[in-house]
């Protein structure tokens, strides 16, 4: 059983680390994009388990594209886990609020990240 | 007003006869004036001076057309002059120089008129100051013949300084306060009960933009703000809600505060406050600036926060996963390095994370989460939780747990976060092993969490300075201990917020304490 992570973020190198935390779990296929737009575009072709997004890109945002997401029928089940450098209270009450289904703190622990995604998965 | 025209009974020596009463009156050498003796008066001047000398009143008495002085001892009393010299004189010899000015005005009394004369001033021989009278003067007819001349000229004085001086002090006080509201840069309004405005300065009118001329003295304050509210100047919504909301909120007792901004973008702080006697003050203080850096500044520590932790973040990742292995074998030498760079970028994330923390705290942007926490709980889950960090350096952390049972409402992980520090704290500077003790003790009101430690201490000189933001405990160069210097001062917000209070004391005989007091829940 593999599950398919689609990773967002606009930061190339956190980018590869984070890639390369998650497929130190052998059932966790990852693919990586740079910005909300191709996380859209993404969503359709490669049909991902789960997105991890980070929150402050460029032009549009992690809760942007959230929103985006769920407004596509293709994207109203998926679980969204953002990944936030902006790590307060607060923040991560009002990310949970946006229907996000947990919420990661930068920096984090690589050992631990493909854990953290995996216990958002769909059972099964 | 001048005490030039008035006839001065004058005198020598002034203090060596009793103020005139009857009997001296009486036993005055009065053949040796124009008037003759007593008993040879026409009735009416003895009725006259009669009145005068039964009178309270400072009273004098100009009589017949050689206008004869005569006056009582009330009035000689107003001059400090106790000679009784002038005493049916003609009022030209004892006026001297001063009859010029004075005669005019006896004229005209003699020429029927009567008239009050304000606030005449008469220097207080005793004390350097000026004592004021009010003269009224009035032409006394000839009582067989009503229709006939005038017989005397009475002025019967009465003493007004007190209302003269009150009404200066008034003025004074009116003008310090006229100049204050001046001269401040905050706009300040005072209402009348009936809401009326009565004072305002320049900062005010530009505060709110209205034009020169609008603001006009005894105007309705509502208008004024019925004006601002109609532009946008007092927030969105209905003109007539929002006015009758401020001008309700202003009539209500008390003082407050109240924040708009204009729809120039102008942000304004309103301050107002009752006084007594129904009269309202309002103070206005342009806020513009300081709401700009502040929004800046938590762009600032955002943007900071992000930029310094996704890097921060790669690294450490980076790092995470060479050093355990996962990039492949390392040699020992590769390995030993590769903890260094670990150790030091989770220094720098830690740093990163208490400055944010220590921000937020600061201004007031934390919200906690308010729970009933059982305190020996929390006590072992701190002990625990820091075990780890104790095992590693030698030290051994061990919690004093009383009977009772304490119960506070409080945040579970700021708490535990204020823990964290202390114990950290208690085991660096336990050196080279040692115990520290986390002990709970309680008593009707309040809990208190110490932790203490047997380790250097804390110098005398460093004491004061303990909670402040970035002092760190042996601040030179040769700082062994590692830490961001804002531990203790986050402690102190959080148990402050909290409603507790933090504290140092020496541990005896060696090594320090400190005290989180929290109070009990009821319960």
């Amino acid at each position: 059983m593999s599950w398919r992570i689609l990773y967002v973020d606009d930061e190339n190198d956190l980018r590869e680390v984070a890639q390369m935390s998650l497929e130190l779990d052998p059932e966790l296929e990852v693919l990586a994009c740079s910005s909300g737009a191709q996380a859209l575009l993404q969503l359709l072709e490669w049909r991902p388990d789960l997105v991890l997004l980070d929150v402050m890109m460029p032009e549009m945002d992690g809760p942007a594209t959230l929103q985006r997401i769920r407004k596509m029928p293709e994207g109203q089940d998926v679980p969204i886990v953002f990944i936030t450098a902006r790590a307060g209270d607060n923040d991560a009450a009002k990310l949970m609020a946006l229907g996000a289904a947990g919420v990661i703190t930068k920096p984090f622990d690589p050992m631990r990240l493909a854990a953290q995604v995996r216990s958002h998965l769909p059972a099964g | 007003m001048d005490s030039d025209r008035l006839p001065e009974p004058p005198g020598s020596d002034p203090a060596g006869a009793d103020l005139l009463d009857r009997t001296s009156f009486e036993r005055h050498d009065w053949e040796s004036t124009p008037l003759g003796r007593r008993e040879t008066w026409p009735r009416q001047l003895r009725f006259l001076s009669d009145l005068l000398l039964c009178s309270k009143q400072p009273m004098f008495l100009l009589w017949s057309s050689e206008r004869i002085f005569i006056y009582n001892g009330a009035y000689q009393a107003v001059w400090g002059n106790r000679s009784h010299e002038s005493l049916g004189r003609p009022v030209e010899q004892v006026a001297g120089e001063n009859w010029g000015q004075l005669k005019p005005l006896v004229d005209e009394v003699f020429g029927g008129s009567s008239f009050v004369e304000r606030n005449f001033s008469i220097p207080d021989g005793i004390e350097h100051r000026m004592r004021y009278f009010d003269l009224s003067y009035t032409p006394v007819s000839d009582y067989d013949d009503a229709d006939g001349p005038v017989v005397a000229a009475l002025c019967i004085t009465s003493d007004v300084t007190e209302q003269v001086l009150s009404a200066e002090r008034m003025q004074q006080e009116r003008e310090i306060l006229s100049l204050t509201v001046e001269n401040v840069a905050e706009g300040v309004a005072l209402i009348e009960p009936d809401f009326s405005l009565v004072l305002w300065n320049e900062p005010f009118r530009l505060h709110f933009g209205y034009e020169p001329g609008q603001i006009q003295r005894g105007m309705n304050a509502a208008e004024l703000i019925q004006h601002s509210a109609r532009r946008g100047d007092l927030g969105a919504g209905d003109p007539g809600t929002i006015v009758a909301a401020l001008v309700q909120s202003i009539r209500a007792n008390g003082s407050g505060t109240l924040e708009v901004q204009r729809r120039n973008g102008t942000d304004l702080k309103l301050l107002r406050r009752s006084l007594s006697g129904g009269r309202h003050l309002l103070v206005s203080q342009d806020v513009t600036d300081e709401r700009r850096t502040a929004r800046l500044k938590d762009e600032l520590v955002s943007t900071v926060s992000h930029e310094l932790r996704t890097p921060l973040s790669a690294i450490s990742g980076a790092l995470g996963i060479v050093g355990a292995g996962a990039a492949g074998a390392l040699s020992d030498k590769a390995e030993r390095l590769i903890r260094i760079a670990q150790r030091n970028s989770e220094r720098l994330i830690a740093l990163v994370n208490d400055l944010l923390d220590a921000d937020k705290l600061r201004s007031g942007k934390v919200e906690f989460q308010w729970e009933r926490i059982d305190l020996a709980d929390l006590v072992r889950a701190g002990v625990e939780q820091n075990q780890p960090y104790g095992e590693g350096a030698g030290v051994t952390i061990e919690a004093e747990l009383p009977a009772e049972r304490a119960v506070a409402h409080a945040d579970r992980n700021r708490l535990l976060q204020v823990l964290a520090n202390l114990i950290s704290n208690a085991v660096k500077f336990s050196a080279g092993g040692g115990e520290v003790t986390v002990r709970l003790a309680v008593d009707a009101r309040a809990a208190r969490i110490s932790v203490a430690d047997r380790g250097i201490g804390v110098d005398e000189q460093f004491r004061a300075r303990l909670f402040e933001r970035f002092s760190q405990h042996d601040g030179s160069a040769s700082r062994v201990q590692q830490g961001t210097g804002l531990g203790l001062a986050i402690s102190k917000s959080i148990v402050e917020q909290l409603g507790g209070s933090i504290r140092f004391e020496p541990t005896v005989p060696q090594g320090a304490t400190f005290h989180v007091d929290l109070p009990l829940s009821d319960d």
